[in-house]
């Protein structure tokens, strides 16, 4: 009863006035970069670790974890309204949830989100205090021949979720890729595709890319069909209907599970869990092709997903003091300056802080919802602001994001010409977000793939070899034959259909 | 037109565009009142150990000053950026960068183009610390001392899996001297992080990490990897069960990165004084070096910027020849 004895004192911490108000500036200050496009969680938590310094470790940590899953809630905001994701693990929220919005159901989408995002982080805190042992063993089983098989299957998932031709999405995915191989090559240092240009020898930044793919290419469209520019649908509900719930449970459940494992993986994390999620529930639903054109479960699902990866991806750091993307780490910095060695012993060294932010984590998703269902309706209002004052606006965010990432105009150059690029996908008919899990995820398959191979010396049996890798790329052949295979299953579902 | 960059950057580091206005009128003050407003710190990295050690400093240093000093963090293309922001800064004495080992001593050999230029764009100011590796293997393996380690190398050639973050970094470099004292053969494993070694290590799938010796506790942690030998010629307060490769045979081994500071080579040289005087306070306080103790650096002795040149410059003797013979220059 270690673990009921330490969440109950946990809970006292957490529960202290003051950690109460660290959590809420830390979940409110998180909302705001999360609706800001551009300005991440890692940015802002840097900026303001100098404050922490003379804080009592347990509320600095608490406020800085508030700031870090403050911004999964917020940066589904502007993906719904405005069709610009504000970090790549609301890319995905961008595809039906702005349908949703364009169909005056924005208030529906939103509210989805925040009450779906509670959920999986009430779950996803479950998970960290019953399971966090559990999941940190099977993450040590995760060699670099597992990870690629796991890049490989969420490759293949980004072809079987797009809406339309299987052939344009596999050259999305593709292309994805090709970009996503700019930078410095990790076995020699050379530069690749970076055309002497310092700025690109890290790779190409994701944010000008999904702001441009999304939000930049999206202004240019609107602004050409003119006559019924932004289309902007009187507001039908603000709340979810009776249906609606319903179709949002499952979805939720679901991307909270899938969420709450990818969370613990290195490098995993929130944007891989949402872009599997959203293919699940395409993979599963009664009405696949309702998804792209505004599916609830296309909102519910993801949201949850990204937000239970958020609060597990806690698990390697406090448990093991091993961060498991760049704001953990920076999250190991504050607990460093603050004089706590992270490692495995910080739980049973330090109780309190452990404990402590794992139950703030809780009171932080409430608050979060009390922060943001009222701001439902606020938000809502935004878009019958009429588009040319919108739109401009929409673009100086765009710009302050991309100028702020490491104050260079370079970004500025990247937004645009993606933005333009962006474009040309809309007039192709060619979807982004496929392109963007191939650059996202296509350096990481390299990169493993490499490492697997010179671990066995160049014998590709390592892959097979390993249990977990061969069931992940048994999976992914499964995946692979159903894609390819579109009109028999869509011929036996109509089967069954008319036989019911 | 880099001037005009510079001037961008700085304004956007202190955020007001109206300190940025007073920033004119400041620069025909006298090094005496300096400093009169915010100083920047370019920090060319975001989130890593290196830029908290960052932050500790411009802290304390802050302190001393009596005006803030603002950690403006300019991560990339192997600290090019971070330099070039600094390089590119007015040298009025109110931009300084802290600059780490590897973009002194190896950056100039490694890369045949940088955005800067040590001797033409910075005067040294100050040491603030140095920081050691330490070699840390998988249980498992049997190794336990160094000397199970060269020969487990030499029983059974390029069989080793070593864990290499970055090639041509300053660890890479200390692990490839150890080989080159007895010929061995390992392979190198690219990685990116030490977040992904710490689970191969622990997972069997990767036999030994040369990382910085912060890291080493939570190599340790739980038993499954353990650090055999420490690459300074001292052992480390934080570790102080691991031998040095000194006493472990490898004599006058002696490899380690450091931090110090430097300004815009045409900076006032009574600024220039001054900051080394801070600094070197700083460097000197208890605080300051029980901090670097915690988070795994080495506390040194002031120097004067003469001595941090001679040093850095005595490195550079050293390691050039060794980056060369590896084959590590990127066009």
């Amino acid at each position: 009863m270690d673990v009921l004895a330490g969440i109950s004192s946990g809970f006292l911490i957490a529960l202290t006035l003051k950690n109460i108000v660290y959590c809420f500036t830390g979940a409110l200050i998180g909302t705001l970069i999360g609706v800001l496009p551009g300005i991440g969680p890692l940015a802002t938590i840097a900026m303001l670790m100098p404050f922490t310094y003379h804080v009592d470790p347990v509320s600095s940590m608490i406020m800085l974890a508030g700031i870090f899953y403050g911004a999964q809630y917020g940066g589904s905001t502007t993906s719904i309204l405005l069709n610009l994701p504000g970090e790549a693990s609301s890319v995905i929220t961008c595809l039906d949830g702005h349908q949703l919005a364009k169909k005056g159901k924005a208030g529906v989408a939103l509210s989805v989100a925040a009450v779906g995002s509670l959920v999986a982080g009430t779950i996803g805190t479950l998970a960290i205090v019953l399971l966090a042992p559990m999941l940190v063993n099977f993450a040590e089983k995760f060699g670099p021949a597992e990870y690629c098989a796991l890049m490989t299957l969420g490759l293949v998932v980004a072809v079987v979720l797009a809406n339309g031709s299987i052939i344009k999405a596999i050259a999305m995915v593709f292309l994805g890729v090709l970009f996503g191989l700019a930078g410095t090559d990790s076995a020699t240092n050379a530069q690749r595709y970076t055309f002497g240009i310092f700025e690109m020898s890290d790779g190409i930044d994701f944010v000008p890319i999904a702001m441009g793919l999304f939000g930049i290419a999206e202004i240019i469209s609107n602004l050409e069909q003119r006559t019924h520019a932004h289309g902007v649908t009187p507001i039908s509900s603000l709340w979810p209907s009776r249906e609606e719930i319903r179709r949002s449970i499952g979805p939720v459940l679901r991307g909270t599970a899938i969420g709450s494992f990818l969370g613990v993986l290195p490098g995993g994390g929130p944007t891989l869990a949402a872009f599997s999620s959203y293919a699940v529930e395409k993979r599963i639903s009664k009405w696949p092709d309702q998804f792209g054109k505004g599916a609830i479960e296309g909102v519910a699902g993801p949201e949850s997903a990204n937000n239970a990866a958020a609060q597990t991806a806690f698990v390697p750091m406090l448990a093991l003091g091993v961060p498991s993307n760049a704001i953990m780490a920076l999250m190991i910095g504050a607990m460093m300056l603050q004089g706590i060695q992270p490692g495995p012993d910080v739980m049973t060294k330090r109780p309190d802080l452990f404990w402590g932010i794992i139950a703030s984590m809780w009171v932080g998703n409430l608050m979060l919802v009390v922060i943001n269902l009222p701001l439902v309706g606020i938000w809502v209002k935004l878009l019958s602001v009429p588009y040319r004052f919108l739109f401009p606006t929409i673009l100086a965010f765009c710009c302050i994001g991309a100028f702020s990432l490491q104050s260079s105009t370079f970004h500025l150059l990247m937004l645009a010409g993606f933005g333009f690029l962006g474009y040309v996908f809309i007039k192709l008919g060619c979807e982004p977000a496929p392109f963007l899990l191939g650059l996202v995820l296509g350096p990481q398959l390299e990169e493993y793939f490499r490492r697997a191979m010179h671990i066995s010396r160049g014998d590709p049996a390592i892959f097979v070899d390993r249990p977990i890798s061969l069931a992940l790329f048994a999976l992914t052949a499964v995946l692979l034959i159903l894609a390819a295979l579109p009109s028999i299953s869509r011929a036996r579902n109509e089967t069954f259909q008319e036989a019911a | 037109m880099k001037w005009r960059q510079g001037n961008l950057d700085r304004r956007q580091a202190m955020g007001f565009v109206a300190a940025a206005a007073l920033g004119w009128s400041v620069r025909a003050h006298a090094a005496d009142q300096w400093p009169v407003r915010t100083v920047r710190l370019v920090v060319p990295a975001l989130g890593s150990p290196t830029d908290v050690h960052g932050r500790i400093f411009a802290e304390m240093l802050g302190e001393r000053l009596g005006q803030r000093v603002l950690v403006d963090n300019k991560p990339g293309a192997a600290g090019n950026l971070g330099m070039q922001a600094a390089a590119v800064a007015p040298a009025d004495g109110y931009t300084f960068v802290f600059a780490i080992a590897s973009y002194i001593t190896t950056n100039p050999f490694m890369y045949q183009k940088l955005l800067y230029d040590t001797e033409r764009d910075f005067v040294p100011v100050s040491i603030l610390s140095k920081a050691g590796f330490t070699f840390v293997v998988r249980e498992g393996l049997g190794i336990k001392t160094l000397a199970d380690l060269t020969s487990y190398i030499k029983a059974n050639p390029t069989k080793l899996s070593v864990a290499n973050i970055q090639p041509g970094s300053l660890v890479h470099l200390a692990f490839e001297s150890y080989l080159r004292t007895f010929g061995g053969k390992v392979e190198m494993i690219p990685y990116k992080t030490s977040a992904q070694v710490l689970q191969d290590l622990w997972g069997g799938q990767v036999d030994l990490y040369p990382g910085p010796v912060g890291s080493t506790r939570q190599f340790e942690g739980n038993g499954k990897a353990r650090a055999i030998a420490i690459s300074t010629i001292e052992r480390h307060p934080s570790l102080p069960e691991v031998p040095t490769m000194a006493e472990q045979g490898v004599p006058a081994f002696d490899f380690y990165g450091w931090y110090g500071i430097f300004a815009s080579r045409k900076t006032p040289p009574a600024i220039v004084e001054r900051m080394n005087k801070e600094a070197n306070a700083v460097v000197a306080s208890k605080e300051y070096r029980e901090k670097m103790i915690g988070i795994g650096a080495i506390p040194v002795e002031p120097m004067s910027p003469p001595e941090f040149k001679k040093l850095y410059l005595e490195e550079m003797a050293q390691l050039g020849p060794l980056i060369k013979s590896m084959n590590l220059v990127i066009e």
